[in-house]
């Protein structure tokens, strides 16, 4: 993601992406982000038994040494499913952020520069954000069928056009300055100057709506597992898991409060980052 | 004044058009045949053929969405394929659950982000405004349905202050109705408290550095005035463009609240044709959620008016 802001700090000097880090609550979600990737990355390494091991006799146990987040149901350790769950959740918000600020700077940098299709793209885009999201990512799951891939794919349609949105409103701005049109007037290709004299001006505000992008992503793929509409079942999703925990509330609660909580310290992480990278990289949108 | 009426009415038609678009083909990308899950697996050829020329499967894709969106224009939304009953009235009878939860979730959204809003902007860089701004955090980051879980654990299964799931018809007892959902309306509206509350703060901190607020005050008004009549009412307009925003997340997250709380709305409703391949029933749904949040929109829009008179002339 650095390497995304290294235009801006080019021109001001110092990294405002470490200036960022220098904030507190910057520096909490940065540490909470890298403790759950670190559980992600290192699952088969600080779990003793795999996230989908059966265990019917020892199913709905409290949490013990031998369990420290107790089991569930079909007596599968939460752990070892919180863990392995973190590796969907996390693959899915950065796949989804990326994606979208891609294909949404794309599409802004095409709409914003030939003035005659902006009106049509952004109608299109109206449309898309005219339907709540989740309902959009039910009606594209349903179609296209329960895999990690489509969830990426059915989010992306979803957050792309909020991505576009934020970014054809830098290109409308960064258009009207005089070195575009100066570019313009020396011969310049469209795309040279698309590509060399406003892509960059779109970078920050991007940036920072892909970090919410992030954390909201995370959110919705839990919600559509949650419906048994997102992952497959042999995928353990915080979503699902919780699913699971509403049924068994009463005996085991910690197949409910340990899930939720992890899955809740992800995206306020995340939500972290986001707020302290728009104050500093971009004072305009600072709320003092 | 006309004329920006007109241009809003304009695009509100152009939107519901690409939403019926994308509505229409993305659930048309559906693998599975609908035949086959109403008739099962052991139907005849004809037997297929003939349901699928009743329903309209045996045209081309593009004359079904003509006849469809034809259909939607003048309110007929088709029929269920699987309960046999028009999707208008499939959907009406799981409205007022769906209804009243919205209703319900989008005051709380709005009284309480509002409310802390405000309150966050007079007590700016002070303890009460870290505070507010932290409990929006919260907002923002807490999954509503773990929200619901915790809530229903709270409140139902250790204190049994309140039902842990259900729905009572307002016709039968309208205390009960609101006991029902007390739970699922915050754990739906807490997320949009949040986005509204710091809208409202951000809002507030312009406007209270405007000169007509010094001027209010050194014309001695009393500060809750100021604050109320003056900046507040300068400070909605963005707040308004959010709350429309909101009712849209709202009419989306009835899905999840009422899968927490087993109530039978229309959001069951989405759940339960996906798994149905009743497509019509989605599609009408879907198509009925997006008018809702069009209108609402629109509405929002025209407050504008009301709220600053440049808009009328403009």
């Amino acid at each position: 993601m650095s390497a995304v802001a290294v235009p801006v700090s080019k021109a001001r000097g110092r990294s405002p992406v470490l200036k960022a880090l220098k904030r507190p609550q910057v520096a909490f979600g940065a540490v909470a982000l890298a403790a759950v990737l670190f559980i992600a990355l290192a699952a088969p390494l600080i779990t003793t038994v795999g996230p989908n091991k059966l265990d019917i006799i020892g199913r709905l146990q409290a949490p013990s040494a031998a369990h420290p987040m107790g089991t569930d149901d079909l007596g599968r350790d939460v752990w070892s499913r919180v863990a392995y769950g973190a590796r969907l959740s996390l693959m899915v918000g950065f796949a989804t952020a990326l994606l979208s600020a891609i294909l949404g700077t794309a599409v802004a940098l095409v709409a914003g520069y030939y003035r005659w299709l902006d009106e049509i793209v952004m109608r299109l885009l109206d449309g898309l954000m005219a339907l709540p999201g989740v309902l959009l990512a039910i009606a594209i799951m349903a179609a296209v069928g329960p895999r990690v891939s489509n969830i990426v794919l059915a989010l992306t349609l979803v957050y792309m056009p909020r991505c576009a949105r934020v970014a054809r409103s830098a290109v409308l701005v960064v258009r009207e300055h005089v070195y575009v049109e100066a570019a313009n007037a020396l011969g310049a290709k469209d795309r040279a100057i698309m590509w060399r004299h406003i892509l960059p001006g779109t970078m920050t505000p991007v940036l920072v709506q892909a970090t919410y992008v992030f954390a909201t992503a995370v959110l919705l793929e839990a919600s559509l597992s949650f419906l048994g509409a997102g992952a497959p079942p042999e995928v353990p999703s915080w979503g699902a898991m919780l699913s699971e925990g509403r049924l068994h509330m009463r005996q085991a609660p910690w197949m409910t409060t340990f899930p939720g909580a992890v899955l809740s310290l992800t995206v306020l992480a995340v939500n972290m980052i986001g707020d302290g990278l728009r104050d500093a990289l971009d004072p305009r949108l600072r709320r003092a | 004044m006309f004329a920006y009426v007109a241009r809003r009415l304009g695009s509100m038609v152009a939107t519901m058009l690409v939403v019926g678009v994308v509505v229409f083909f993305v659930i048309h990308a559906v693998p599975g045949d609908v035949t086959s899950a109403l008739l099962g697996q052991d139907a005849s050829r004809e037997q297929i053929e003939a349901l699928r020329a009743r329903l309209n499967l045996d045209q081309p894709l593009h004359v079904q969405f003509v006849s469809w969106f034809g259909g939607v224009v003048r309110g007929d939304l088709g029929s269920s394929t699987y309960m046999r009953v028009p999707v208008i009235d499939a959907i009406g009878q799981r409205l007022e659950p769906t209804g009243m939860l919205a209703l319900l979730a989008t005051l709380v959204a709005v009284t309480l982000g509002v409310t802390l809003g405000v309150i966050a902007a007079v007590r700016h860089n002070t303890w009460i405004d870290y505070a507010v701004m932290f409990v929006a955090m919260l907002g923002l980051s807490l999954p509503g349905f773990w929200l619901g879980l915790l809530m229903i654990l709270t409140f139902a299964v250790k204190l049994r202050w309140l039902p842990a799931a259900g729905y009572v018809p307002l016709a039968e007892s309208p205390i009960d109705t609101l006991r029902y959902l007390v739970m699922p309306a915050v754990s739906l509206g807490f997320s949009q408290a949040a986005v509204i509350a710091r809208m409202t703060r951000a809002s507030m901190l312009d406007a209270l550095r405007e000169d007509f607020v010094r001027t209010a005050r050194s014309k001695g008004l009393p500060e809750g005035r100021v604050v109320v009549r003056h900046a507040l009412r300068n400070a909605l307009i963005p707040v308004l463009t959010v709350i429309g925003l909101s009712i849209a997340t709202v009419a989306g997250g009835v899905v999840v609240t009422e899968t927490v709380f087993n109530i039978p709305g229309a959001g069951r409703l989405v759940i339960e044709s996906v798994q149905r391949r009743d497509y019509p029933v989605l599609q009408g749904a879907v198509i009925a959620v997006a008018f809702v949040y069009a209108l609402v929109n629109l509405l929002v829009d025209l407050s504008y008016l009301g709220l600053d008179p440049r808009v009328r002339y403009s």
